[in-house]
């Protein structure tokens, strides 16, 4: 336990220590929802509808900058051999990190969420919802990531293979938050959603954890 | 050096016939050696022959394609977790890491003792540069960190790849007290090196070059 919070906070430092990792996907964030309102057109109704999607695609991409660094450190620095030679094994060290990047990366962007729900014109229940759903949504959306970067770790163009490969993982998370949301908006229980969304943001960590690790491996060799 | 730490619990390392490839290239084949508590082996042979490989098959990362290769502590087989240190080419540290924090880290990720942390950066001369990113450090200054892990969260048989490398003399000076304390204390060290390191004693593991693929 121990080990597994030593190397939560060493991954958080690392997140904050490479130069606002929080504050560029925050940013990033709401510079779009920013956009979309101003693309969609003056319509409320219009808006209103596009918003939950609008939201959680935002915060989807937001969850793809820089993932393609996620293991690229501790692969060229040799890291990755200490790593290898501790308590936890590797499923589990790619998991912690993937909480550790949510937590560091991106909770900060879910905490601001409200404010892109209400520049969606989303009213003030549909804006808290919008800020659960991130939260829960954020390290699915790492997960979906994580054996892509592994896999793309010291190679070229690691971001593109980032970007081919994962949309898929994180349909089911995108599917479940937006659909809570969008029952919050239309004043119904988005009770059920909300609990697909973190039983499929366990599932995704569980997978991409060990698809990670699978990958981590091939490297260690 | 002070060092009150206990000595090491009796390790063995046994190589038997082990063969290491890298895909379909043999490296090298019947590999049989033994070390057992105070040994220290040299893996030597021109590059590319297979130092590093070996040295990660002893650590665990990679399964040779033939023969047994067998890690005892007290006469019970033991994982290379538990047993092992390696400090290789690259140093492991993030270029934002301090000294300190790496090695705090370590401590905390292997079971190690936080109280050594700075009586080991005090053993390589560090002390200055603790709180120095390690993007400010020069090759000798991160190496000499890297090897103060081996300090902090001791295990009983260290894998060295060419360790003395990029060290100026007092680096080598204080490598080579390290290492015969550790031999002291019963444990083991299996190092690639080109040159000698001119430690007392050691024994040989000559890697031929250009095995047949």
């Amino acid at each position: 336990m121990n080990a597994a919070r030593a190397l939560f906070a060493r991954e958080c430092a690392a997140a904050w220590a490479g130069g606002g990792g929080a504050a560029s996907s925050a940013t990033f964030f709401l510079a779009a929802a920013a956009l979309t309102a101003f693309a969609v057109g003056p319509s409320a109704d219009l808006l209103a509808a596009a918003a939950p999607g609008a939201l959680m695609i935002a915060f989807t991409f937001a969850a793809m900058l820089g993932l393609e660094h996620l293991f690229q450190n501790d692969l060229d620095s040799g890291a990755l051999d200490e790593l290898a030679l501790g308590p936890l094994p590797l499923t589990a060290v790619a998991a912690v990190k993937i909480l550790a990047r949510a937590a560091a990366a991106l909770w900060p962007a879910a905490l601001v969420a409200p404010i892109a729900a209400v520049l969606l014109g989303l009213d003030g229940a549909a804006a808290l919802v919008s800020g659960v759903a991130c939260l829960a949504a954020a390290p699915a959306l790492v997960a979906a990531g994580a054996a892509p970067a592994a896999l793309a770790a010291g190679r070229p163009r690691g971001a593109l293979l980032i970007a081919v490969v994962s949309p898929p993982f994180r349909a089911p998370t995108v599917i479940f938050a937006a659909g809570a949301i969008r029952a919050a908006a239309i004043g119904t229980d988005p009770t059920a959603p909300l609990f697909l969304l973190a039983a499929s943001a366990l599932a995704s960590l569980v997978v991409g954890a060990a698809g990670a690790a699978a990958a981590l491996r091939l490297h260690l060799e | 050096m002070t060092d009150s730490s206990p000595d090491h619990p009796e390790t063995r390392l046994r190589f038997d016939a082990v063969t290491l490839a890298r895909g379909d290239r043999v490296l090298a084949e019947g590999l049989t050696f033994q070390v057992g508590p105070g040994d220290a082996a040299l893996v030597r042979g021109p590059n590319g022959v297979g130092k590093t490989t070996l040295l990660r098959a002893l650590a665990g990362f990679l399964t040779p394609a033939a023969g047994d290769l067998v890690l005892e502590i007290d006469r019970a087989a033991a994982a290379p977790e538990d047993a092992a240190a390696y400090v290789g080419h690259a140093d492991g540290l993030r270029s934002t890491e301090t000294p300190r924090a790496h090695l705090a880290f370590v401590a905390a990720w292997r079971g190690g003792d936080r109280g050594a942390i700075v009586s080991a950066l005090e053993t390589f001369g560090l002390l200055a540069l603790a709180d120095a990113p390690a993007r400010r450090l020069s090759a000798g200054q991160k190496r000499r960190t890297a090897l103060a892990r081996l300090l902090v969260a001791p295990r009983p048989l260290w894998l060295l790849d060419e360790p003395a490398s990029p060290l100026d003399l007092a680096g080598r000076a204080i490598l080579s007290d390290v290492v015969t304390e550790h031999r002291r204390r019963g444990g083991l060290v299996v190092a690639a090196v080109h040159d000698d390191p001119g430690w007392p004693d050691t024994r040989a593991i000559d890697l031929p070059s250009a095995a047949a693929a």
